[in-house]
């Protein structure tokens, strides 16, 4: 017992206090580490959240590259966004759609003074045939910024590459799809043995504002296949309509101007989402259903149901993906090289009811 | 020894004051610690909203380069010009702080696009002022809007930015809070148990200080009762207390030896008083049973008896008053228990020494008495005048053939019955008479006891002043040599 005690005296005591004490000093260290560390990860938790562009690429970024588009909620635009920006990740690019963060919205031409000032290393651009767009698109190639355009052309300016649909076969594609029609309602004419319709009126939609030459393409690649390929007894009546697309509600006025009008059509195209969800809509509305055939455009949740349901005939659905790949890797190959080939098509599919199902489950399946 | 040598030799102030240092070190280096924690905890707050502050000052500051810049075109003040390169520089400053790197976080990107645009805006308002200044009209005019335009775009920019920062980092402060809610609780907690495990530290440190202290308190208040057989207590530390405890431990062996030592001597001395005693004793003893050996006075007194009767029987008239005589005068010494008696039987006595001396020395002594008869019965003790009688005999007149007189007077003076008993012997000096008073004699000077019955003067002297309890109850005159002896005693008369 004495000896125990004698164990405890002075020099052992002090011994076990300093131990005690840098015992403490290391937990409460690790401690205050653990917790500044925490509090770190939780002050910019927000930031990784938001910031979807990765950290999670071993490719260091060292290039900026902005996308400028004004529908950027379209599915359509954020799919392209989406492809433009996991290839970026992987080219060492980081892609931003410019404007998507922004208080004020911003048309493209805006956009594109501010990608300039801002002094981005390539721009992608959904561009219009207008004069101020391709001043705009001069200045930055004037200023050693690389542009791409996407989807919407401006031919006569100095862009490197436009990758798009190749709007012609777009048309030939729609033109098919009124022949087919013309052939399902012949055979129905003749089956019935009343003639119900001697003539299909179709009507594509054109967008009245973003004049470009897309659109006339896709008109004459229909007006070609049709004219070639229609060799039935059904007569088809092309006409254009003309949607005022200026602000963000006037397309829906319009494509309702149309199922107002004494005749409505028998089959419409249409050259975007958004006229093919109005349209969609106002089929609804307008208890047209299986009246009208709808030809749409893009492959959007939506849309795919429409065609599930019946109600839009069938739908050409863009790559928008690769078109998002097809910029960055242009841009990209044009640094380095120089070069680079003025057009780069997107894959077009065709998405009717036999197909459907296979992307309906994708989107879902994307979606979840 | 070697324990000794190997002892810390530390002392208590500065255990004491080293405990309590060190643990006011340990609080402090917790304290600290958990601050730095803290700190750094509130720094990341403050960081929440620092961006939106250096947004809010960009703001602020474009805005002024922005004005400077259109009061100048429109006023050409001096003083806006000032104005505007003043802000312009500000507005350098500031944006130079802004990010320039590509990276993955849009609000970087956001920053760096403030950055270049603003760099681009500065560069425009500076054509537009170098134009004003060179009176290009058109071309003021034309960069003055695009100026505008971007002031525009950047303020766009910071707005968003801003906001979307402010978006974020509201998110984040919930969790940052619930973070430092955390962080205060885990605080709490360590904090405690320091507190817990310091004070068990101080108590057992403090303990171990204050056990010897104990050990001594308990040793001396055992050594304050009394018991000195306590252990000696063990030294555990070279500090004060422990020398204390060694200093303890040396006195308590110490005084238990002198106590040792006190009682040996004690013993020694109250042996070497016995055996003194003893040998006293044994003498007194010897010398009594010597005397008893020689004189068996019953035996005599008996035998004295037998021969007086005899004497009546042969009708030998003179023998038998010798003989009946000296059987009186060994009867009175043979009775047994009386110390005291009257003056007449003292008086008897006498008479019958008397006689025997002169059947002795024939007639040799003229012996007369004066007695006031009424003064007899006064009580005193006995054996007295008959020694002093013999020593009257002895000493004055025994040499004196036939002239030798002893006179005895009995009578009363001042109260006090008075004896005399006065001889015409060869005197005393005025000396031997002090030095018999006052008990001084020498055994040389002593008359040999053996001659008569072994009582000196000095025994009657003593005897006497014990039972008249007064110093003067025995006076001697003598007027010198040859000119006799009175021997007075005076006793006090019974009322």
């Amino acid at each position: 017992m004495k000896k125990r005690k004698r164990r405890y005296s002075t020099k052992n005591i002090l011994f076990i206090y300093s131990a005690m004490i840098l015992i403490v000093a290391v937990i409460s260290f690790a401690v205050s580490m653990y917790f500044s560390g925490n509090i770190k990860a939780a002050r910019h938790a927000g930031d990784v959240k938001d910031s979807q562009a990765g950290q999670d690429t071993d490719v260091a970024l060292d290039k900026y590259y902005v996308m400028i588009t004004s529908d950027r909620d379209l599915d359509f635009w954020k799919s392209v966004y989406e492809g433009a920006r996991e290839e970026g990740l992987k080219k060492g690019v980081s892609v931003e759609m410019i404007g998507d963060n922004l208080s004020e919205s911003y048309s493209e031409i805006e956009l594109m003074e501010i990608a300039i000032a801002s002094k981005v290393d390539g721009i992608i651009v959904y561009a219009d045939e207008s004069l101020e767009m391709r001043t705009l698109i001069d200045e930055a190639v004037g200023k050693g910024i690389p542009v791409v355009t996407v989807y919407g052309d401006n031919a006569n300016s100095s862009r490197i590459c436009y990758v798009g649909v190749g709007s012609y076969n777009l048309g030939r594609e729609y033109g098919k799809q009124i022949v087919k029609i013309a052939r399902e309602t012949e055979l129905s004419n003749t089956t019935a043995s009343t003639h119900m319709n001697d003539v299909i009126r179709v009507v594509a939609l054109i967008n009245s504002y973003s004049d470009n030459a897309n659109q006339s393409l896709v008109w004459s690649g229909i007006q070609s296949t049709v004219m070639s390929d229609n060799n039935t007894q059904i007569q088809i009546e092309l006409t254009q309509a003309y949607v005022d697309n200026r602000n963000t509600f006037t397309t829906e006025e319009s494509i309702r101007d149309i199922f107002r009008s004494e005749e409505a059509p028998d089959v419409i195209i249409c050259l975007n989402e958004t006229d093919t969800n109005c349209v969609y809509q106002s089929l609804v509305d307008y208890n047209k259903v299986g009246k009208a055939s709808i030809l749409g455009y893009y492959d959007s949740e939506s849309i795919l149901k429409g065609i599930s349901r019946n109600v839009i005939y069938s739908t050409i659905s863009v790559d928008t993906h690769q078109m998002g790949v097809y910029c960055v890797d242009a841009i990209k190959e044009y640094e380095e090289t120089g070069n680079i080939s003025q057009y780069m098509p997107a894959d077009i599919t065709l998405i009717d009811k036999n197909n459907v199902s296979d992307y309906l489950n994708e989107t879902e399946e994307v979606t979840e | 020894m070697k324990e000794k040598h190997s002892r810390p030799t530390v002392s208590l102030q500065l255990k004491l004051s080293g405990i309590f240092i060190l643990a006011s070190v340990l609080i402090f280096i917790v304290n600290g610690v958990l601050i730095i924690g803290i700190n750094r905890m509130t720094e990341e707050m403050d960081s929440v909203y620092r961006d939106n502050l250096k947004l809010n000052e960009l703001a602020v500051s474009i805005s002024e380069v922005q004005n400077s810049m259109t009061d100048y075109l429109n006023t050409k003040t001096t003083d806006s010009l000032e104005r505007y390169f003043k802000s312009e520089q500000d507005y350098h400053k500031l944006i130079a702080e802004l990010n320039n790197e590509v990276t993955g976080d849009y609000y970087d990107l956001m920053e760096k696009n403030i950055r270049n645009m603003s760099e681009e805006y500065l560069t425009t308002t500076g054509y537009a002022i170098e134009a004003k200044r060179g009176r290009n009209v058109e071309k003021y005019s034309v960069e003055y809007d695009k100026a505008c335009r971007l002031y525009n775009y950047i303020n766009t920019y910071i707005n968003s930015l801003n906001n979307e920062r402010f978006k974020s980092n509201s998110s984040n402060f919930s969790e940052l809070i619930s973070a430092f809610r955390i962080f205060e609780t885990v605080t709490f907690i360590v904090m405690f148990g320091v507190v817990v495990g310091s004070s068990f530290f101080v108590i057992g440190f403090t303990s171990s200080l204050i056990d010897p202290v104990r050990k001594l308190a308990k040793s001396a208040d055992e050594v304050a009762k009394g018991n000195f057989e306590i252990e000696t207590i063990e030294i555990i530390s070279g500090d004060e207390i422990g020398v204390v405890t060694g200093a303890f431990n040396k006195m308590v062996v110490s005084i238990r030896q002198y106590i040792e030592q006190i009682k040996e001597n004690m013993e020694y001395e109250r042996s070497m008083q016995e055996k003194e005693l003893r040998i006293e004793a044994t003498l007194k003893e010897a010398q009594l049973k010597y005397l008893q050996t020689q004189i068996n006075p019953h035996f005599l007194f008996n035998t004295l008896n037998a021969g007086a009767q005899l004497a009546m029987m042969e009708e030998a008239q003179r023998t038998y008053d010798y003989i009946q005589n000296t059987a009186e005068f060994f009867r009175y010494n043979v009775r047994e228990g009386n110390t005291t008696v009257h003056l007449a039987d003292e008086i008897n006595l006498i008479d019958h020494y008397i006689y025997i001396l002169n059947v002795r020395f024939s007639g040799d002594i003229k012996y007369e008495k004066t007695i006031d008869e009424n003064i007899v019965d006064v009580l005193m003790p006995s054996m007295i005048l008959q020694p002093i009688v013999e020593n009257s005999v002895n000493h004055g007149i025994k040499e004196m053939e036939g002239r030798g007189k002893i006179s005895l007077r009995v009578y009363s003076e001042d109260g006090f019955v008075c004896i005399s008993v006065k001889d015409n012997g060869i005197g005393m000096s005025q000396e031997m008479i002090d030095k018999v008073l006052s008990g001084e004699l020498t055994e040389e000077e002593k008359p040999s006891p053996v001659g008569a019955h072994g009582i000196g003067m000095d025994n009657v002297i003593k005897r006497l002043r014990l039972f008249t309890d007064r110093e003067d109850s025995v006076s001697i005159i003598s007027e010198g040599e040859g000119k006799g002896t009175e021997v007075i005693i005076k006793l006090v008369k019974e009322e």
